[in-house]
């Protein structure tokens, strides 16, 4: 039994590569410049082997210097803010806790909007994480407020003020300095965007994932741990309060590097450990990767659709998540009111 | 027989109270032995100091002949297995999965997981009458079915003291009496089995000792019969009791009324 589920989990892991590498595949091809297949692929071949392509310099730059990275900060984006999410639900021992609800996301974003204000971009990433951690830290602290510890309806409503907050902070930090225009740059941030995502952003967050995120990967067997809760992890041997304090940080770093290249984009966190964990249950050794897989393909999908649905104009990608994690949320919601 | 635990003037403090105070007790090896006492007597605090989870504010606990807190935590945690009183998860786990965190502390951080471990996993589903139960999810399974369960998860520890808080509360009495037994099995074995209860009877019918706590002190330990009398269950629970012997193994059974009540002719 046990050892089918592991040889499951291997090949539910490859059936997911090969679709993300589909999706990476045919996302490159759909969008709003009309570009056929075989003149993708002939750019992507020319910037790969040096030789010439033959095709409109405009095409070519179109290929290799917006999909191509948009697509692929897409993926790493979509990885890591699953991985965060499904970390997050673990240590909080709240189904509902994620980058986003808790204020993280929020949080990074004043960081990103407040050091741009200053024109250190290179900074970005660090600033994210800072503010990140700092979004974490008030909404804990809030939640915990009056010693009745983290009651997980609390916590989520500390995040909810904790956004809040953050969101009108970016906010009032654009109108305050926008040259140009500004509500485009606020929507961006709070909505979340790829739109501007370019080879930077993609070193980035895929360099946020390989960093952060693989060995979050190692953290399973510990994350399982949590189960049943602080006394009964402790009781296993594990060091409960370093660990969660840890890994919190580890997803408040995740969480940063990613907002810093694609503002705010919700619901990645909540919805995909969440559908991920009603197909191969609840152990994190094989929750942690098909998640970070699917969150990859999932926000690759709701990019592709952002920049192609109203075609010409586009979609800041966050409404898509929310279009598709509000409903989920709301029945998660129901769920745990049944239950109590 | 020698000592699995020894307790020598443990005071413990939890949030600027005093929860424990000058505890001295012996936990005998391959005994079952029964903590009572009213509710706040501090049963539970004493099961979690003898797990090693508080730090004591005087005194200390010896397990197997070493301070306690000399142990690391997954050497302490190889030694001594824990069941709660509640223990719910807000993650879809199957019974298998959750017996099988009780192997977190023997997994070697850096060999490969071996065969090893589900063998122990299946053995302590047997052990705990949860194998028919493996693959369900614990949250459609019935109370005693979630405490098979969950002694699954403390069996997979292989623990040489085995400490369970209150584990018959919210039971039916075929599964308490079906969890007492086992501890008496595991005892046979020379587990050292410490269990904090509320039922007098229950812990006189399967304890070989029985420690009896009020407001965080000791008020009294030894074998059943002795201290399961009218002087010391009268003035900790604020009852009357009476105790007869059970006509077949002669363990006390204690019945109760309210302090101040006229004796009926």
């Amino acid at each position: 039994m046990r050892a089918a589920g592991r040889t499951g989990t291997v090949a539910l892991a490859i059936v997911l590569a090969v679709v993300l590498c589909a999706t990476l595949a045919v996302a490159a091809v759909l969008g709003t410049a009309g570009l056929a297949p075989t003149a993708v692929l002939d750019a992507v071949l020319a910037r790969l082997t040096g030789a010439a392509s033959g095709l409109d310099p405009l095409d070519e730059a179109i290929v290799w210097q917006l999909r191509l990275p948009r697509i692929l900060t897409a993926a790493a984006v979509g990885a890591g803010l699953a991985l965060a999410g499904a970390v997050m639900q673990a240590v909080t021992r709240n189904r509902l806790a994620d980058p986003y609800l808790l204020g993280l996301s929020s949080g990074a974003s004043v960081g990103a909007v407040g050091v741009l204000l200053l024109g250190v971009g290179l900074l970005l990433p660090v600033a994210a994480f800072a503010g990140a951690l700092a979004a974490l830290a008030l909404t804990l602290v809030i939640a915990s407020a009056g010693g009745r510890g983290l009651e997980p309806g609390r916590m989520i409503l500390a995040g909810v003020a904790v956004s809040a907050f953050g969101s009108a902070l970016t906010s009032l930090v654009i109108f305050w300095t926008a040259t140009g225009d500004s509500y485009r740059e606020i929507v961006s941030w709070l909505l979340g965007s790829l739109a501007g995502a370019r080879w930077p952003a993609v070193a980035i967050a895929a360099g946020a994932l390989l960093v952060v995120g693989l060995p979050l990967l190692r953290s399973a067997r510990t994350l399982d741990a949590f189960a049943f809760g602080d006394t009964a992890a402790a009781a296993l041997g594990v060091p409960v309060v370093r660990t969660r304090w840890l890994l919190m940080v580890a997803t408040a770093l995740l969480t940063g590097a990613m907002v810093s290249v694609s503002g705010a984009i919700g619901f990645i966190g909540l919805v995909v450990p969440h559908a991920v964990r009603l197909v191969v249950g609840a152990r994190h050794r094989r929750l942690l990767p098909l998640a970070a897989l699917t969150g990859a393909i999932v926000l690759v999908w709701a990019d592709t659709a952002a920049r192609t649905l109203l075609d010409p104009r586009e979609l800041p990608v966050g409404i898509v998540t929310a279009v598709l994690g509000t409903p989920v949320f709301v029945a998660l919601l129901l769920r745990r009111r049944g239950r109590a | 027989m020698s000592a699995a635990a020894v307790v020598r003037g443990l005071s413990v403090r939890l949030g600027g109270a005093e929860v424990l105070r000058g505890i001295d007790l012996a936990i005998e090896q391959g005994a079952v032995t029964a903590l009572l006492g009213p509710n706040g007597a501090g049963k539970s605090t004493l099961v979690r100091a003898l797990a090693g989870l508080h730090a004591p504010s005087a005194g200390g606990i010896e397990l197997l002949g070493r301070p306690l807190g000399g142990y690391g935590r997954r050497e302490r945690a190889r030694l001594v297995a824990l069941l709660e009183q509640e223990s719910r998860s807000e993650l879809p786990l199957t019974v298998r999965e959750a017996a099988a965190l009780g192997r977190t502390p023997h997994h070697d951080r850096f060999a490969a997981p071996g065969t090893g471990h589900e063998a122990a996993v299946e053995a302590a589903l047997a052990r705990a009458g949860a194998a028919e139960l493996a693959d369900r999810p614990l949250d459609e399974l019935s109370g005693g079915q979630r405490q098979r369960a969950h002694l699954a998860r403390a069996l997979a520890q292989q623990p040489r003291l085995l400490l369970l808080d209150e584990p018959t509360n919210h039971l039916d009495v075929a599964a308490q009496l079906a969890t007492l037994r086992l501890a008496r099995e595991l005892a046979a074995e020379g587990v050292s089995v410490v269990a904090a209860l509320h039922d007098l009877t229950l812990a006189a019918a399967h304890a070989d000792a029985v420690a009896v706590l009020d407001r965080g002190r000791l008020v009294a330990s030894g074998a059943p019969a002795e201290v399961l009398v009218p002087a010391v269950i009268d003035p900790v629970w604020g009852v009357r009791a009476t105790v007869l012997a059970h006509p077949s193994t002669g363990r006390p059974i204690i019945a109760y009324e309210a302090a101040g009540t006229e004796e009926s002719s």
